[in-house]
């Protein structure tokens, strides 16, 4: 398996090749999210190897820039190197794994990575609550606060609908479906309890039901 | 007139050109390409300068027909023609096949040693790679056709016509005699590299 990965600028990232870029440069360029979670292995002139992430136009960090038929190269200045420098960073690689324990070992390194990164706040995300936000829509918001977060770290969890997706965060209400997704993606347990409205409802349900509607649970109680 | 070349419509037509073969440079980055071209020639002949004998390259179009052609030949100040250091380096470039009469002249299209320099120029001057190199020498031919069109179109009958690229060339066109003639000549920044053996090395 020819997979590395490592955390750079906070993001846990795929590293490929250069060469293996440029046999796929199209596809990259077709498909910019494709690039959102990548990184490209690239010497400078002097063979120092830096592993450089894909960058937007209007960026102008250390990183690879696409532009057409051509891209540039923008290596770390002295300040920065450490962080790009790919005998500094700490990197996951899949290629020399012999058996499915080194396999769960080395997934278990990334899941410490991810940690370290999601953990490490540059802002917190505080969705507003309204009066007119529906309840499903308000725990949500509730949960989101309590966990004193930067939601912007998890975006590679939810890929190109990022966006999109904390949008929903200024509207008021959200479908059941929208909202076991992000819940999943955000680490939140959801759970549905249905009982009797009241006491002396007529045809009572004999117990409560209640289940756990994140990461396709469906334990009933 | 004079025109700097970034001012031209060259730029937008190169991109527009290139785009049709599905290939995307933007305005901005074609001066590059221009840049990358002299800055490649003048190293590759640099590295091939011979003291006995003129080296050429030639670029020509897709139906063979010449369109410019760069040459470094030595000229021996007599004393001592052994040594190199006693005479000069003469760098020209011409959009004419006769004068590289009597240069060993290599086509730039059929010798992929000159497009290693391209590609090194692009990194040296921009760190800038080509995703396909193989596009380099058909992006360097265009670079030059276009020169040439916009000289062409731009001279007059009693208005010489200049283009230029700060450090990197001069091109002008005049009528003589009711013909058009057209010269190019690198800049210093360019000579140099020609010059200074050490330059090419780094480069």
């Amino acid at each position: 398996m020819d997979l590395k990965t490592a955390s750079v600028d906070g993001k846990i990232v795929d590293i490929i090749s250069e060469q293996d870029y440029l046999s796929k440069w199209r596809l990259y360029a077709e498909n910019p999210s494709m690039g959102a979670s990548t990184a490209v292995e690239i010497a400078d002139q002097n063979g120092v190897k830096y592993i450089l992430p894909f960058r937007g136009k209007n960026d102008d960090r250390p990183g690879v820039y696409p532009d057409g038929a051509v891209y540039f190269t923008k290596f770390p200045d002295s300040e920065a190197e450490s962080s790009y420098r790919e005998d500094s960073l700490t990197i996951v690689d899949f290629s020399d794994v012999k058996n499915v324990a080194d396999f769960l070992a080395r997934n278990s390194q990334i899941r410490d990575m991810e940690t370290t990164v999601l953990t490490d706040i540059e802002s917190v995300f505080s969705p507003q609550i309204t009066p007119n936000d529906s309840p499903e829509m308000r725990a949500f918001k509730e949960a989101i606060i309590s966990k004193h977060m930067d939601i912007n770290k998890y975006a590679p969890r939810f890929g190109d609908n990022f966006l999109n997706d904390k949008r929903i965060l200024k509207t008021s209400s959200i479908t059941m479906n929208k909202l076991v997704a992000m819940c999943e993606k955000l680490d939140i347990e959801a759970e549905l309890t249905l009982r009797n409205a009241k006491p002396d409802v007529a045809n009572p349900m004999k117990k409560e039901i209640t289940v756990i509607l994140t990461n396709s649970g469906g334990d009933e109680t | 007139m004079e025109v700097e070349f970034k001012k031209t419509h060259i730029p937008e037509d190169f991109s527009k050109t290139i785009a049709k073969q599905t290939f995307i440079i933007g305005p901005q980055y074609v001066h590059y390409i221009t840049t990358v071209l002299f800055h490649g020639v003048s190293c590759c002949l640099g590295a091939m300068k011979n003291t006995q004998v003129p080296k050429a390259i030639v670029f020509r179009s897709i139906d063979h027909s010449f369109l410019a052609g760069a040459k470094v030949e030595y000229i021996s100040n007599g004393d001592d023609p052994s040594n190199p250091a006693s005479g000069r380096w003469d760098y020209v470039w011409t959009f004419y096949e006769d004068d590289l009469k009597g240069a060993d002249c290599i086509d730039a299209a059929s010798n992929s040693l000159i497009n290693t320099y391209f590609i090194q120029s692009a990194i040296t001057l921009y760190n800038m790679k080509f995703h396909d190199s193989s596009i380099c020498m058909m992006l360097m031919t265009l670079m030059l056709e276009m020169i040439i069109s916009w000289l062409k179109e731009n001279v007059k009958e009693d208005d010489k016509a200049t283009l230029f690229l700060t450090g990197v060339f001069k091109a002008n066109a005049e009528v003589v005699d009711g013909k058009v003639e057209m010269g190019l000549v690198p800049e210093g920044e360019m000579k140099v590299l020609i010059k200074d053996d050490k330059a090419i090395q780094e480069a």
